[in-house]
């Protein structure tokens, strides 16, 4: 997500646009810089501003004597950054724990055992994280905070993540492609 | 036990791949004026460091060394960190979709990151055994780490001070590291 | 000179990195395979078909969706005016539609053009464009290069001084051509 910004260390801030309407409820996407479409170097692109393939889908209304969300809105999203802490630890370190874990364990065995145990560690790993991201897959689903207003965009003023979270709207169902 | 942990020390912080070895400095400078930044490049650089070194010692110990081919080392080593960063970028993606959208810009700028190179050379060079190349990559992906994370809370605090108009951004930025380069020095003979 | 044993390590390196190459090439299209997140291929097509700059002309909110929308069916393939004829028919052929004329792409084909008069350069319709068609420097007079736009009309917007239009490209002696003959029954097919 390359629009974050901070608020209170607690929720990630970022934009997200409503790409469709269904009925009473809208579906949101991540914000993707509009000339990626015709950037000649998209297909080798690291950035996962290119394919956005996260939508989620919110109720139309934000609240009681606010506007509904029409085609192309920017509102703002959260996500917790706790969240986010436990997702990438869980994905980078946990497979290199085991993997150190096992080769040290087997060192005294020689060399090729100790490559050997540190590949299995490694897999172990990995498969843990797998399954840790699964279960926390919820806790990475962002809030809605209500509208993008020009002013909440560039400001940079502390809020309240408490009265932030008393708005807060969750989402209704996640889809990614 | 007590030498790993020494061989860990001596990696992460007596001989600091950043602030020592002056190497990696790129994404050093790049990453380091956000702590979230920083901390996302960290983790991503950490993975693929310790598992490029284990990769490259494989690599050194089973193709280079037998056939005598030890002048191929830097070719052949940016080949395997190439190919161990785009297997960690699918493995990710596989793995979190959200967390491959938040993290996944700094994969790709991880194979041109002369630390993880640098790292991989240095500790083939220093000749140890499996496991021992493992923890000196481990190490100085942390030390990295370590030192990124510190110079971001640096940076942070910057912003916010009463800098001459002139020093403003990367210059006084530069001259911190390099004052942070001076303390670490303080930490030279330890361990060796 | 270049004796057997140099021979013999150079075609050791060469057998020994290739061997390597070949074998780390082979594990990342396994893994590419096997490792991918299921993407949508024939809504990723289409939006490489359409021109990208995200201008809502067709009704959806962007080049990502309208293509979604063509795949599902529920927009046509000809609904995106500055793509015009060519993408129109490039699409219905990769989705194996037949394309109806309802008019949309009866009118006369565009480009923006610059009044010279009006023009303060402020360089923020060179910020819209998604062709790089404006051509311009802050305080210097801006101009569209016709060859390069494709009309998606998002500079006209930007403008402060409507100084920005849309003129129709009038065909000339060297463009023209017959019409081509249209099918009495022309019915659409899924």
């Amino acid at each position: 997500m390359n629009t974050l910004q901070d608020i209170d260390d607690t929720l990630i801030e970022g934009l997200a646009r409503v790409v469709a309407i269904d009925n009473a409820q809208v579906w949101l996407a991540a914000e993707q810089p509009a000339s990626c479409g015709s950037c000649a170097t998209r297909s080798a692109c690291g950035s996962g501003a290119t394919k956005p393939t996260a939508r989620w889908r919110v109720p139309r209304t934000l609240g009681p004597g606010q506007p509904p969300l029409m085609l192309g809105d920017t509102v703002r999203i959260g996500v917790e950054r706790s969240a986010l802490n436990r997702a990438s630890l869980s994905a980078f370190v946990l497979p290199l724990v085991t993997m150190l874990t096992a080769a040290i364990g087997m060192q005294d065995a020689g060399d090729g055992v100790a490559i050997a145990a540190a590949l299995v560690g490694l897999l172990l790993g990995v498969a843990a994280a797998r399954v840790l991201a699964r279960r926390w897959r919820n806790a990475l689903v962002p809030v809605v905070l209500g509208r993008a207003t020009s002013a909440a965009v560039s400001s940079c003023g502390p809020t309240q993540t408490a009265a932030l979270r008393s708005i807060a709207i969750p989402v209704i169902q996640q889809r990614s492609q | 036990m007590q030498d790993f942990l020494l061989v860990l020390l001596s990696t992460a912080i007596v001989n600091n791949v950043v602030l020592a070895k002056f190497l990696g400095l790129c994404p050093f400078m790049g990453t380091s004026s956000r702590i979230d930044t920083a901390v996302g490049m960290a983790l991503a650089t950490t993975f693929v460091l310790t598992l490029s070194t284990g990769f490259v010692w494989a690599a050194e110990a089973l193709l280079l060394a037998p056939l005598d081919l030890t002048f191929l080392r830097t070719m052949t080593f940016i080949l395997v960190i190439a190919a161990v960063v785009q297997f960690t970028e699918m493995v990710i993606r596989r793995i979190s979709p959200p967390l491959y959208e938040a993290l996944g810009v700094y994969l790709p700028l991880i194979t041109t990151n002369c630390a993880v190179l640098g790292v991989a050379l240095l500790t083939v060079q220093a000749g140890n055994g499996f496991v021992a190349s493992l923890l000196r990559g481990f190490g100085a992906a942390v030390g990295f780490g370590l030192v990124l994370v510190i110079f971001a809370g640096l940076r942070e605090r910057l912003a916010l001070a009463d800098v001459p108009k002139v020093f403003e951004g990367a210059p006084i930025g530069f001259i911190t590291a390099g004052v942070l380069s001076l303390a670490f020095m303080g930490f030279a003979g330890l361990g060796a | 000179m270049i004796d057997a044993h140099m021979m013999t390590q150079a075609a050791q390196a060469v057998g020994a990195i290739g061997l390597l190459g070949t074998g780390l090439g082979v594990v990342l299209g396994v893994a590419a395979r096997y490792l991918s997140a299921p993407v949508d291929e024939r809504a990723e097509a289409v939006a490489a078909l359409l021109p990208g700059s995200n201008c809502a002309q067709c009704g959806y909110a962007g080049c990502k969706q309208a293509a979604a929308a063509m795949v599902d069916g529920r927009a046509a393939p000809n609904c995106c005016p500055p793509g015009g004829a060519s993408t129109a028919q490039r699409v219905a052929d990769l989705l194996g539609v037949r394309l109806t004329s309802d008019g949309t792409d009866t009118a006369l084909p565009t480009v923006a053009w610059v009044n010279e008069a009006r023009c303060i350069g402020c360089t923020r319709c060179i910020r819209k464009c998604g062709a790089d068609a404006i051509v311009g420097a802050i305080k210097q007079m801006h101009t569209v290069l016709p060859e390069a736009c494709y009309a998606c009309g998002l500079c006209v917007a930007e403008c402060p001084t409507d100084a920005i239009e849309m003129k129709p490209v009038m065909p000339t002696l060297a463009t023209w051509h017959w019409p081509k003959p249209v099918a009495k029954s022309a019915t659409p097919v899924h």
